[in-house]
């Protein structure tokens, strides 16, 4: 994966810079390994974590790898609660919100960063404005809204509202679409393409870094939402995972070898995700409409 | 511009498509749930919070409700989360006006519930319950004006939890499990100091003193003191009494003996004492269960120590069933209720380990064997015998903004930077502001 | 219709189209909503109740409540903290991880994990390293000589420490943005520039920065709205405690609506909050010469 020609990259290193050159390498690896493991900790407690036995998790000092290890923690998290169907229920919202958003915003995106029309520049602050009221005052009015239409205990207050109203992936895209050069455009226009096929043909696929770090989030923050689902679901067969494996929590004691267990599968489709789409982080912009 | 107008109509009509599909889908699925049964079968929601151990229970006495009454089916809806998301998910079903029809509610939160007019009134539905076959006190606080609120679901003391290991090691003899002959605060005082030992990582606490007023204010009642006056009116906080017993708690921090709040941000106390680390901790009963899987050292349980009253107490917690206002089945709701407090389902509840002291005397008293294990009998009549010495808590219905600015005080309490008793003089008038709104 | 005005009505006709889904989604998803909380900001509401009109009271009520400037002050200084050691951070990873480096996958990968890692687990682990006596930090510090303060239950440290699981754990998300940016940059820039005989500090300040500009500007005005509006860390680790030290505006929010029942008073804080990042925000975009969009 991270054979991708190195030459369409733009280089921007300045640790190689000339003399230092030898002095910097090792330097910036130390670095960034001793910054990857304190990143990596809680994860790794969560791993461990998962694997132990219920009275081993407050152990002092903390041993990395349990010792027996309980595998079973897995096998009892996923028999305890449905997982199997909050797993189905979350995939089949996260898709759709995923792929939903990315269209919606990367219209809208497109239309902000490259097109001139009435109200553009009113219609932009307005969507960044409503961002920034805290979704605590408005939940209220929201359920009394979904309520009216019988929404309750539905997917739907949990995928459409995602899907098309997603401020921060328009403003996400909109910056990234402003710096894609106008030649590639107008290469299009000559071609005698329409503004859709502009969009879809040429802006799209230069949009490829910023799309798939748009649908990295957009995966996890839909993923872990937590608050919406518990608001609008009642039914334990709608529930999404995060409700479920909430439900590791009790009111006086916590489980935590199978709420980590839990946490731990439903990681796993989220790091599939980033794996794949990390490739385009580090695939250049193709310029094809400009001579260098 | 034929084409663009084209398409326009073509992606309008996807979009309407769209949303036309999505609201029919939430409307049919509504309608399902309103279908009429053969004979006009009652469906009633009941919503409530608990951890994952105890839902098998609180499902049994559902399905016994539902199998002893065929016109009546009820969905038990478990939320998860703590009470904080519960809170929040019923005012948002009861702003909009669709609350489930049955809930269980903390003690905490039930002035909070009647006082808003968001709870229905279930006296008219329970004059057929013998009262006299129930411990009383639990339905006292429910009862205003005569009308009743709740239904009491089980009732939870705290008494004093203790490590018997470390008591013998430091040779401490373990304390009476008479409530009338409780240890003293100095009694207290002196295990803990022995009991404490150690820096950093084998550090040993001999108590955990918890300054929350849920969990503390036992503590001024044994001393003579109170939160607040009888009627709610006017805040007792600052009384010689109440003073004298938070001065003392703060000693104990002060003396080392107990962690501060810092330390059990991390890990709590009953981790602390599932670990051996700590050698008294004075909790609730909801800690039985996960005490009772404890095999690394021998563990008691013994009445909470008195202060100068001479008198021992602690608060009771009283969980309660509730029907949510705006229910369209108040009645049946009722007749649910009480069969979660007869017999039969109190003692699916016992058999499970799961609610606190059935109300029932009759249930209480004849399965003491089955409650309370692995105590002995003797240390199991601490909490029987808790029920006695047990007061409500003073909640009002404004009790979370109450608990709100006592702790703001007591975090200085706790981190030694603010004097007990200048805390109890400076909360004093910001409590009795907080009882006038109320 | 002159051929002007026919292709102004088209240009405005393709526009509205492309933003036809999201402006649909902002008129019923979140103008309604923000219109009845904004309403209910001039309303005494406990929810159960019918709200009763009380004007301009929620308002004037926080300008002499010590608590709401109390927040007010850790929020300020909570961004104050956050957005420059985020972008600062996030920026130089993405650098150091835009090379041609053996393992930078398995490293960016690193980098991304505290994203997806489970948020109570998250909390658990820091705590923990925070822990006064128990803490691996303090022992760190302890075996160097040195008493560590007690983090989250110090008065002085509280709020740095959120600040400091904050940045942690928003350096990988950023990262994400800034390495997405970074791909925009032709490299049909930096070879002409390397043979004009720029050094590589110079094509630094000169192309790179100037050209990842945009997200830039994107990253330090998300930072601010999510730092303003940073809920779930003191939530979740100190529920804004010790005595107010590490209290946020939007904790203080929540508290008020859904702890003390006031949905006026929560309302009103609201939008004195949302007035101050838009004015914030505004100033930037007022100054935001030097994002260079376009080449």
């Amino acid at each position: 994966m991270s054979d991708i020609q190195p030459a369409k990259r733009a280089e921007v290193s300045v640790w190689n810079s000339g003399k230092n050159k030898f002095l910097a390498r090792p330097l910036l690896y130390l670095v960034l390994i001793f910054g990857a493991v304190l990143m990596v900790t809680p994860f790794v407690w969560m791993v461990s974590t998962s694997l132990k036995g219920e009275g081993a998790v407050f152990e002092y000092p903390p041993k990395v790898i349990p010792n027996p290890l309980h595998y079973d923690n897995y096998k009892q998290a996923w028999t305890t609660l449905p997982i199997g169907i909050a797993y189905l229920n979350s995939l089949k919202i996260a898709v759709i919100v995923t792929a939903g958003s990315l269209l919606t915003c990367s219209m809208a995106g497109y239309a902000f960063a490259k097109m001139q029309f009435v109200g553009q520049k009113f219609l932009f602050m307005l969507m960044l404005a409503t961002m920034m009221i805290p979704g605590q005052v408005t939940l209220i009015p929201m359920f009394m809204w979904f309520s009216k239409i019988n929404w309750v205990n539905t997917h739907w207050p949990l995928i459409i509202p995602p899907v098309l109203s997603n401020a921060f992936g328009v403003f996400l895209l909109r910056q990234y679409m402003s710096s894609i050069p106008k030649e590639l455009e107008d290469a299009g226009r000559v071609d005698g393409l329409n503004p859709w096929q502009i969009y879809w043909k040429i802006v799209l696929p230069n949009c490829k870094p910023a799309l798939a770090a748009l649908g990295i989030f957009t995966l996890m923050g839909n993923w872990n939402n937590f608050l919406t689902p518990l608001i609008y679901l009642d039914d334990q067969k709608k529930f999404t995972l995060p409700l479920i494996i909430a439900s590791f929590q009790g009111l006086y004691s916590t489980d935590w070898p199978l709420l980590m267990a839990a946490s731990c599968i439903s990681l796993i489709p989220v790091l599939i995700v980033y794996i794949f789409a990390q490739r385009y982080f580090i695939e250049g912009i193709t310029l094809s409409g400009m001579k260098g | 511009m034929k084409k663009m107008v084209f398409r326009l109509t073509f992606i309008s009509c996807i979009v309407a498509l769209f949303i036309s599909g999505c609201s029919s889908g939430g409307s049919s699925t509504s309608s399902e749930e309103g279908t009429p049964g053969k004979e006009e079968k009652v469906t009633l929601r009941m919503s409530i919070v608990a951890g994952t151990d105890e839902m098998s229970a609180w499902q049994s006495i559902v399905d016994a409700f539902n199998q002893s009454h065929p016109k009546t089916e009820i969905k038990l809806e478990r939320l998860p989360g703590g009470w904080n998301e519960y809170i929040q998910k019923m005012t948002a079903q009861i702003a909009a006006g669709n609350p489930p029809d049955i809930g269980r509610v903390g003690a905490a939160y039930m002035p909070m519930f009647s006082s808003k007019g968001q709870l229905e009134d279930l006296a008219p539905y329970t004059g057929d319950l013998k009262m006299e076959d129930y411990y009383s006190s639990a339905f006292d606080q429910y009862k205003q004006d005569g009308k009743m609120y709740g239904v009491p679901a089980g009732i939870y003391t705290m008494a004093m939890y203790y490590n018997k290991d470390m008591f013998e090691k430091e040779g401490i003899p373990e304390p009476p499990t008479d409530w009338n002959k409780a240890w003293t605060f100095d009694d207290l005082k002196n295990a803990a100091s022995k009991l404490s030992s150690g820096k950093g990582a084998s550090k040993q606490y001999g108590v955990y003193v918890n300054l929350n007023p849920e969990r503390a204010t036992q503590y001024l009642w044994t001393n003579g003191g109170d939160l607040f006056n009888e009627d709610k009116s006017k805040s007792m906080i600052n009384s010689p009494e109440s003073k004298g017993a938070l001065s003392y708690l703060q000693g104990l921090i002060k003396d080392g003996y107990s962690p501060t709040p810092a330390e059990t941000q991390t890990m709590p106390p009953d981790q602390l004492f599932l670990s051996g680390k700590l050698g008294i901790l004075i909790e609730g009963q909801w800690m039985m269960p996960g005490f009772s899987k404890i095999d690394k050292f021998k563990w008691g349980v013994a009445p909470i120590p008195m202060g100068a009253s001479g008198k021992a107490f602690t608060p009771n917690f009283v969980d309660t069933y509730v029907v949510y206002k705006g229910s369209k089945h108040v009645k049946e709701a009722a007749e649910a209720i009480k069969f979660f407090i007869s017999k039969e389902a109190e003692n699916i509840l016992v058999d499970k380990n799961v609610g606190g002291m059935p109300v029932l005397k009759s249930v209480a008293e004849s399965r003491k064997e089955d409650m309370f294990n692995p105590l002995s009998p003797e240390e199991k009549e601490v909490w029987f015998q808790s029920v006695e010495f047990s007061r409500a808590i003073p909640f009002t219905n404004n009790w979370q903004e109450v608990v709100d600015t006592i702790m703001k005080k007591m975090d200085l309490v706790g981190l030694k930077q603010l004097d007990a008793s200048k805390a109890a003089d400076d909360l004093a008038p910001e409590l009795d502001n907080l009882l006038k709104q109320k | 219709m002159s051929t002007w005005t026919r292709r102004w009505v088209r240009d405005n006709a393709w526009a509205y189209l492309f933003i036809a889904p999201q402006i649909l989604g902002l008129l019923v998803f979140v103008i309604g909503p923000v219109i009845f909380a904004f309403v209910i900001s001039f309303m005494k509401w406990d929810i159960g109740s019918t709200p009763e009109w009380v004007g301009l009271t929620n308002y004037s009520k926080q300008v002499s409540d010590p608590i709401f400037w109390k927040v007010l002050k850790n929020t300020s200084v909570f961004a104050l903290l956050n957005i420059p050691l985020t972008v600062i951070g996030a920026l130089v990873l993405a650098l150091m991880l835009n090379q041609n480096l053996k393992g930078k996958t398995l490293l960016r990968a690193a980098y991304f994990i505290p994203v997806v890692t489970s948020s109570v687990a998250v909390a658990l682990v820091w705590t923990w390293l925070y822990n006064p006596s128990y803490g691996l930090i303090n022992s760190v510090l302890m075996s160097l000589g040195i008493e560590g303060p007690g983090w989250l239950s110090d008065m002085k440290w509280a709020l740095p420490s959120i600040v400091i699981m904050t940045v942690w754990q928003g350096v990988g998300y950023n990262m994400i943005l800034f390495l997405a940016g970074l791909q925009g940059v032709p490299s049909q820039l930096h070879e002409a520039a390397k043979i004009d005989g720029a050094g590589s500090w110079q094509r630094f300040w000169r192309i790179t920065i100037p050209m990842i500009s945009p997200t830039t500007f994107f990253v330090v005005i998300m930072l601010l709205i999510g730092s303003m509006q940073v809920f779930s860390e003191p939530y979740m680790m100190t529920r804004g405690g010790p005595a107010d030290a590490t209290n946020v505006l939007v904790l203080h929010i929540y508290n008020t609506a859904f702890q003390f029942f006031r949905m006026g008073e929560a309302s009103a804080i609201s939008f004195i909050l949302f007035v101050i990042i838009l004015i914030v925000t505004l100033i930037q975009f007022k100054f935001s010469k030097w994002v260079n969009y376009d080449v």
